[in-house]
Parts: C-alpha cells; structure tokens; sequence
C-alpha cells in the first residue's frame, strides 16, 4: 500500500508512512500530520502497542464506528487528504476518521448585527454552523445534502432545505446549477452566487448571503434553500426577493410599530441614496423652480464660488465619500480611525471653504452616505452604490425627466428579475400558492 | 451577431447622447426674476416691463438682500424680455417669479396680450399670484422693504397664506385669473397693491373688478373686507359696529355663504350667509349680556352693507361672485339663458340673509 501511496504523492514530504510492528502483527500505515489530530493515539496506537490483544483489535475494526473498510485504491489519495488515516491490516485496508477540527468559537455576528435578538454568527467550520442551525431549527424533516466542490479546494457544502415546504421545481433547478459549477478554488460564499447566479453580471443580488443562524432558520420555516459552504462565515440562502435584502432580522424582534416605521425609514433611505446626488444635478441644473425660493437662493448663494458645473461637483464629493468608505474597510482598525477624521475633516468644512464645492451639496453627500448604510445586506447595498451613478450619468443629460424616466426603467427591470425562477420583486407571495407548488411537486 | 448587437447599442447610445433635457443651465448662472411688473409704455400700444432679480448671497439676514430692478420698454411683453436679457449677465428665470403685477393704466386699457403672453410661458408658473399695482408697476416694485429676509419675500408673504393673512388682502393666482376671464358669467378681480406712505412696506387692502376686458370697479377696504368675506368665504376677519356709544368686533371663525337665484323675469339673488364667531371687543361688563339682541343688530348691519355692496358691484356691470354662472348652471342654461340673464343683471334684485352666531364672547378675565 504505501508503494502506491507514495507513487501518488511523490513531492508530498509532510505525509508519514510506516511500517509498525509490535513483535506479533505489523501494519502498514500512512497519514497527513498536519490534517489528523490526536486521536489517532487513543484509536491506533494504543491498541496496537502496548494494549495489544489480536482479538480486541480485530473486534475494534469491526465494531467502532470511525474504521471503515478502505479497499479500493482510488480512493485513498482522496481519503487522505480528508484528514483520515489508512491502515493496511492482516492484508486488509482500512481507514480510521482523524480529521483535525480546530475547536473554534462561536463568534457574535460582526457584519449584520442586531441589538436585541441573538448575537451568534455561523462560524467558518461546516460542523458548527450546523449545530447552531440545528439549534434553531431542528425538525425530522430538515434534509442536509452534502456536496463537494473545487477540483483543488474539495470544499464541502451542505444544501439544506426542509422538504416538506421546500419547492421541488426550485430544487431541482438548484441542483443543475451545482452540477454546472466549475471552480478550482472554492473559498468563499461569493464565488459560489456568482456560479449560481445564471446571468452573473446582474446588477442586484439574487441570492442572499447572511451570517445570522436566526435568519436562516427563519427562512427555512418559509421553504426556502440554504447552502452552507465549509470555510465560509456566510451561508446562501435562495430564492429570495428584494424585500428580503432589506430586512433586518431586528424587524422580528421589535415591537410592531417601531419595526414598521424602521423598515419605512429603510425604504426612504435607499430612494434617497439612490436619486439624491442624480436630482441635485437635475433641480440644480435644469428646473431650479422646483425648490422653495429660499433654498435656490441659498444654494444659488453658495454656489456662487463653486468653478465647476454641478455633476462635477457631485462627482468630486462622490470620489471623496467611496475612496474614504474603501479606505475605512481596508485599513487595519488602528490606522482606520486617522483616515476617517482626515476624510470626515475635508468632506465636512475644507471643501466647501475652499470654494470646490458648495454647502447644500456635503448635506447631499453625508444623506447618500448615510443612508447607504442602512441597508442591512452588504451586497444589496453594493448594488445601490453603484445604481447611483447610473442616474447621475442620466440626470446630466436628462435632468429631471431622465430620473424619472430611469427610476420606472429600474422598477421594470427589478421586474424582470428572478431568483430561481421565482419573482424577485414580487410584492407578497401567497401561502396557497407555496403549498399548491409542493402538492403538484 | 455579437457584433451587431454591439454596434446597435453603440447606436442607440449616439442617439440618446444628441438629444438632451431642456438646457444645462446650473443654479449660478441663473437670475431668478422674484417679481415681475408690466405697465403701459410711453409710446401708444408699447409696453414697459420691469423685472425685480435677485441678487443671491450665501448667508441671509432681514434687511440685508440685494435686488436688482431692470426695465424696459419694447412694443411687445416678449420683445421687452429679450432685450432685457441683453443687459443682465445672467440667464433670466421666471420659475420662482411668483408675483406678477399689471399696472393700472394698462388695466384700464385690457390686458389681453400680457395674460396670452403669461398663459403660452412653460416657465410662468401658473400659481404665481396677480395684482394691480398703483400708480404702476415700476414704482411698486421699485420699493425695497426693510424686513425682506430674501429678494422678494415680503411680496410673497403678503400675498400667500405663509406670512400675514389679513382679510383685507385679496390673493388671486394667474390660473384662476385666466379661467375667470374665460368663463361665462363669472368676472374677474385683482388685489391693488400700493405702496405705503412711508415707502417701507406695500399695501393691499383694496380690490379692484374687471369685466372681460379691462378695469371697471376698485373698492376701498372696508368693502374689499366684505367681499373677501362673503365671496371668498374668509373666515379670519372681523365685523365691527357701533353699538352703545362703544364699538362692538365681532371676530369670525366660520362661514358659510349659499346663494340661491328665483327664474323670474327679473330674478331675485338670495344670499344666504351663515357666520360664527367671538366678540373680540365688547362694552366693558359685558359678561354674557344680551347675546341675541347683538346678534340680529350684528345681522341687520350686514345686511345692509352686503346689499350696498353688491348693488354697487351690480352697477359696475361686473359679477365677480359668478352669480350669472350659477344661474346658468342651476337653470340648464342655455344661450338664450345667458342673453336673458345679460339683459336683467342691471335691474336683478339683491335679498341678504345672514346669520350671526355669536359661539363665545371672548376670554375677559
């Protein structure tokens, strides 16, 4: 066995083979160190050495659950390299599951977090995530689906679902999409959307990427799928529609009025970020009379100084609010703070004293900013980062019309949408019709 | 294929980048006109024009704004702003002018050609407000008041129900003016606008009547109040009488006016008015005292002053209260209506019937 092992793994030197003998039987042995663990002392080497009987040793292969009959050949190198360790007894192959599992902590959730409901985030090993997901959510009919994907990386995923609500259309079309995945590296949740996601150069998320175990336990409960990806703080959860994206998990938490006034509050903010610098250009520049008199005189006023037609305007402090929001994400968080007083400091008096810009228009840019970062879900808001300047390109040359005009143009193609087949935008989805969908399934 | 496609939409993207809004114009490089005055000329069938621009500043202080007063004479409105538009600097833009004044030559002559001209404007905005200013326009408008905060603004707070809402003042929007001056048997009216002694602040506290062409009637304030109240359903006004060597101020807080007009040869007008208020001044021990005997006093001096006014109003051949429009359009009227009603309006006989409800008699401690 370790001849062919070692032809297999020719420049591999951190894999261990050996010939053990104890006087009565030798075995053939071969392992990773660096992926097994120590139990391999307690299940191999222990009984073998000085334990040893050759019938509690036979009744040891036999009886304990972590040996398994390894004797096709082609599997070994795979075995292997999952961290199990193969054993050549009595001329007989065998695998023993030593897989190293690095005890990890369960962290709080860092980029959704909530105030009130749990603080638990899923973690970047499969086995926890599960656990905490069975914590939630645990039912017989929870279905766990485990797949492998990466030709390099192996990366295991589980396809979660709770197969009486689930929908088999959904699911069928799910799993053609996961036989089409062609990755060598799989490490994180966002390569795995964008081979999901059929047209990948979507401008809006179809798929939702959470951290929270509440959220997709409580997405589960709806017949929803979620993908849980070994390696990946962050599980799938699809289909899904747009109001999903700007839920907050804090929504079912809070008492009933305040959540509704929030997610409100939410709506307006995105409306706002989205169109605010795209109508400053078209009010300012082609139908002032659509303010009050007091403000067109006062921004006329304060424009007075300001050398550059309005969309160059909007784009230096627009430049000046991404290039700060990038830097305060990539920077280490001791160095972070100095970038966003420097930021803050020209963004908020140096601009608009030094006559670049005018006063009206740093109040436009912290409400785009601010409201950017409501948005509970990190893609989606993303998304409508970058819708902006899609209507400010338009409201250049269209002014207030063209807003208009684009803000229908993005209903319709939020319409157009879909997330598995199912509508992304669609308003409400009747419980009637989830059930009929699963009887016909 | 892929090609084509990318040249399609190259295309389409040539085409949307030739056609454009309607003209790029930033906020600085704009005059914002506040309000706009339109007098006859010196020269017969000529016009002046004046405008009053704002001259923006960063911060804003009372008393501290700069406008700007440009006029000109031209034989046409539309002549007369293009050749204003040569001796500003600046773009001129009428979308914040909400105040437009004629003068009150030109409404003595018809005003006609300035409302055509106002009314085919994209950029008038149709709730700009109308007035007749006295002796013009250009005096009017010339006046700069100490209190404005911004170019313009004492204007507008006179006008609108954002500043002072005095019953005196009368607000009349360019819609409504042009609809009045179309529709059968309803006429028009402006408030006058003079400016005051002291030549601080404007005055408006008259009225003044046009039939379907030019002036024909100015009330002075006292009747202007009335009109305001009982036309315009004015309910922040007062009525004040004499009432045992002291004055009586009865303050209303509601009213309710229904007319109703018999098909008689010579028809009889009814006015019903309902009004509801508080003693804002009464003789002094008052207390609750004799509550109905001042009330049917209160009823019979309106009354009187109503059908004063609206004889007088019916003498001047003008029907700013639509009452031909509601005879017509409580009697199907047709053509042959509307001659007979034109025929009779001199001699149609005015009933007033008012109830004065007096709800308290005011907080006196």
């Amino acid at each position: 066995m370790i001849e062919e092992i070692r032809s297999d793994f020719i420049d591999a030197t951190d894999l261990f083979t050996d010939i053990l003998d104890n006087g009565f039987w030798a075995i053939e042995i071969a392992y990773f160190p660096s992926l097994c663990d120590e139990r391999i002392k307690d299940g191999v080497l222990v009984p073998f050495s000085y334990r040893f009987d050759p019938d509690e040793f036979r009744r040891m292969l036999h009886s304990n659950p972590k040996y398994e009959n390894a004797d096709n050949p082609k599997e070994w190198a795979n075995l292997l390299l999952k961290g199990y360790v193969l054993l050549k007894i009595e001329g007989k192959h065998y695998s023993f599951k030593s897989d190293r599992t690095p005890v990890t902590q369960i962290d709080i959730a860092q980029v959704e977090s909530t105030l009130q409901g749990p603080q638990a985030a899923f973690t970047e090993d499969l086995n926890i995530n599960m656990f905490l997901l069975r914590l939630r959510y645990n039912v017989p009919s929870l279905t766990v689906e485990p797949f492998d994907k990466g030709t390099l990386s192996r990366t295991a995923l589980f396809v979660v679902y709770d197969h009486r609500l689930v929908n088999p259309n959904i699911l069928k079309s799910l799993h053609k999409q996961l036989d089409k995945v062609k990755l060598d590296l799989l490490q994180s949740s966002g390569q795995m959307i964008k081979q999901l996601t059929e047209k990948s150069r979507r401008l809006f998320p179809t798929i939702l990427e959470t951290e929270r175990p509440d959220r997709v336990a409580s997405m589960l409960s709806k017949g929803k799928i979620a993908i849980l990806i070994n390696g990946s703080r962050f599980a799938l959860l699809l289909p899904v529609r747009l109001f999903d994206f700007m839920h907050a998990m804090d929504d079912e938490y809070e008492s009933f009025w305040m959540s509704r006034l929030l997610s409100i509050v939410r709506y307006f903010a995105v409306v706002l970020t989205i169109t605010l610098p795209a109508l400053y250009i078209a009010i300012v520049s082609y139908n002032p009379e659509i303010f009050r008199v007091q403000i067109a005189f006062t921004i006329d006023g304060s424009r007075a100084g300001v050398p550059y037609p309005s969309f160059i305007e909007v784009f230096i402090m627009l430049f000046m609010i991404e290039a700060l929001i990038e830097a305060s994400i990539r920077l280490p968080r001791i160095v972070g703070s100095t970038a966003t007083t420097v930021g803050g400091l020209i963004l908020g008096q140096a601009a608009q004293q030094a006559g670049l810009v005018s006063t009206i228009m740093i109040i436009v840019t912290s409400v785009v900013a601010i409201s950017n970062f409501v948005i509970p879900n990190v893609s989606f808001s993303q998304s409508v980062r970058l819708m902006k300047y899609l209507f400010i390109v338009i409201a250049m040359i269209y002014g207030v019309s063209g807003v208009a005009v684009l803000f229908f143009a993005l209903i319709v193609y939020l319409c157009n949408l879909r997330s598995f087949g199912e509508p992304y935008f669609a308003l409400f989805t009747s419980r009637s019709k989830e059930k009929s969908n699963k009887e016909k399934g | 294929m892929r090609r084509a496609r990318i040249f399609f939409s190259g295309f389409a993207l040539l085409l949307i980048f030739s056609i454009s809004g309607c003209g790029f114009k930033d906020i600085d490089k704009r005059f914002f006109v506040v309000a706009m005055g339109i007098d006859r000329g010196s020269a017969p069938s000529s016009y002046r024009v004046t405008v009053r621009l704002a001259i923006p500043t960063g911060n804003m202080e009372s008393g501290e704004t700069k406008t700007e007063v440009e006029t000109m004479e031209a034989p046409s409105i539309a002549e007369a702003v293009r050749q204003l538009k040569s001796i500003v600097d600046k773009e001129l833009d009428f979308g914040h002018c909400r105040v437009i004044l004629f003068g009150r030559t030109l409404m003595e002559d018809g005003v006609d050609d300035p409302i055509n001209w106002l009314s085919r404007r994209r950029d008038i905005q149709q709730v700009a407000f109308l007035g007749m200013a006295e002796p013009d326009a250009f005096h009017v408008l010339k006046l700069h008041p100490q209190s404005e905060r911004y170019p313009g603004n004492a204007l507008f707070l006179s006008f609108g129900s954002e500043g002072t809402e005095s019953s005196y003042t009368l607000t009349e929007y360019l819609f409504d003016w042009v609809r009045r001056q179309s529709e059968t048997g309803k006429d028009g009216f402006l408030p006058i606008i003079r400016t005051d002694k002291d030549r601080n602040s404007y005055r408006v506290d008259r009225v003044a009547f046009t039939d379907k062409e030019k002036l024909r009637l100015c009330l002075d304030p006292e009747e202007s109040q009335l009109f305001n109240i009982s036309a315009r359903r004015y309910d922040k006004a007062a009525i004040a009488m004499p009432y045992q060597g002291t004055r009586i101020v009865f303050a209303l807080s509601q009213v309710i006016t229904r007319v109703s007009i018999t098909r008689d040869d010579v028809p009889t007008v009814t006015f019903h008015i309902r009004a509801s208020g508080f003693l804002e001044e009464s003789p002094p021990n008052f207390m609750e005292g004799d509550i109905p005997k001042i009330e049917s006093r209160l009823q019979a001096e309106v009354n009187n002053r109503l059908v004063d006014l609206l004889n007088k109003i019916r003498g001047a051949e003008v029907d700013p209260y639509g009452f031909g429009l509601h005879y017509l359009a409580t009697y199907f009227g047709n053509t042959k209506d509307w001659e007979h009603w034109k025929k009779v309006y001199p001699e149609v006989v005015f009933r007033v019937q008012s109830r004065i409800v007096i709800e308290k008699v005011g907080l006196v401690e």
